[in-house]
């Protein structure tokens, strides 16, 4: 494998191992940018898929068939959403299938599983930063907070976590919190004039 | 079914208040970096993966600059005043050499990426030298179960 330098993409004097030698970590400097880097190799031999690692994906013979996306290249086979020939740019394989892009797409958006979210809002961390920082920075927030703590805990109950499935313990913080803060205003309303 | 944290397994390597953070799936690594408010997520596949890049950086000196001068800053601060500044002076003192002992502990910093058949991906939960190499004693075996067999990449 030909290592190149991941601050500016510059290419690695050659390993001088030997090839005998059992491939360890190879440390150079960048001849470009000047920075070390020590690179260790996991595996040689990567388990590509169709669009990935060719250089250049061939040319399609006369008769042969050709990518629907990229006319002149090979196709290697057919989508199995659509059906259109797919060359090694634009087919994708997922779970045992071989998909184009607009396909993939299609699976990932109808799709609920997780797998191929990339992001998540934790609405947990939202109801409970509602539920306590206004009592932190400004108490007197907390008339409207506690109650929209409450209503958010309750409207995003339902809603996923975090993708590490976090426990629903920001959630009960923010109701307890947003519970105990609507029980004291309303004994402040009941009950203040005494106090004060 | 979205994955349950028991599919994932945490890996070495945070940055301090746990923005960035490494977990193990069954077939591919997830890197989540935390927002406060929401999360990212960026999955590298196993079997794409070809090896991991560490270069060395100059954060750790940099921290230990800022922490040294800092707390050498309210040690002569406490020493000059008088009353509760003085106290107050020395527990700041304090608490940035505490910060300045930490950061030596952790040891040297590097930035680390991990090189797929797409590129390089920078993994910022990797940036003490220590972790990068817990990290990577704990990916070896995922990566080398994950490589294809001998017959059918020489095919």
């Amino acid at each position: 494998m030909t290592h190149t330098c991941p601050h500016c993409g510059a290419a690695a004097p050659p390993v001088p191992v030997p090839e005998s030698a059992p491939p360890g970590p190879y440390t150079w400097e960048c001849l470009a940018c000047r920075r070390g880097v020590t690179a260790t190799v996991l595996n040689e031999r990567p388990r590509l898929s169709a669009s990935a690692g060719s250089d250049a994906p061939p040319q399609a013979a006369p008769g042969e068939a050709e990518c629907f996306a990229h006319p002149g290249l090979q196709a290697t086979g057919s989508c199995e959403g659509c059906g259109r020939h797919v060359c090694g740019l634009c087919g994708f394989a997922v779970d045992g299938d071989h998909l184009c892009g607009a396909c993939l797409h299609l699976r990932i958006v109808e799709s609920e599983e997780g797998r191929f979210e990339s992001y998540r809002i934790l609405y947990d961390a939202v109801a409970m930063a509602v539920a306590v920082l206004p009592l932190v920075l400004m108490p007197p927030l907390s008339l409207f907070s506690g109650p929209l703590a409450v209503a958010m805990v309750i409207r995003w109950w339902k809603r996923p976590l975090g993708m590490l499935n976090r426990s629903r313990f920001r959630h009960g913080v923010a109701m307890l919190s947003g519970l105990a803060q609507m029980a004291l205003w309303i004994l402040f309303f009941l009950y203040g004039n005494r106090l004060l | 079914m979205s994955p349950r944290r028991r599919d994932y397994r945490r890996l070495p390597g945070r940055v301090m208040l746990a923005r960035h953070t490494l977990w193990a799936g069954d077939d591919h690594l997830l890197s989540v970096a935390n927002h406060g408010f929401s999360e990212r997520y960026h999955r590298l596949d196993y079997g794409q993966i070809l090896g991991v890049y560490t270069s060395p950086s100059r954060s750790r000196r940099i921290w230990t600059l800022v922490f040294a001068m800092s707390a050498a800053t309210m040690f002569l601060n406490a020493s000059l005043l008088l009353g509760r500044l003085r106290w107050t002076a020395l527990g700041a003192g304090v608490g940035l050499a505490l910060c300045l002992l930490l950061n030596e502990l952790l040891g040297p910093t590097c930035r680390t990426w991990v090189r797929t058949v797409t590129g390089f991906h920078l993994m910022p939960a990797l940036n003490r030298t220590r972790a990068a190499d817990r990290f990577l004693a704990a990916l070896r075996p995922l990566v080398a179960a994950a490589a294809p067999p001998a017959e059918e990449t020489s095919a």
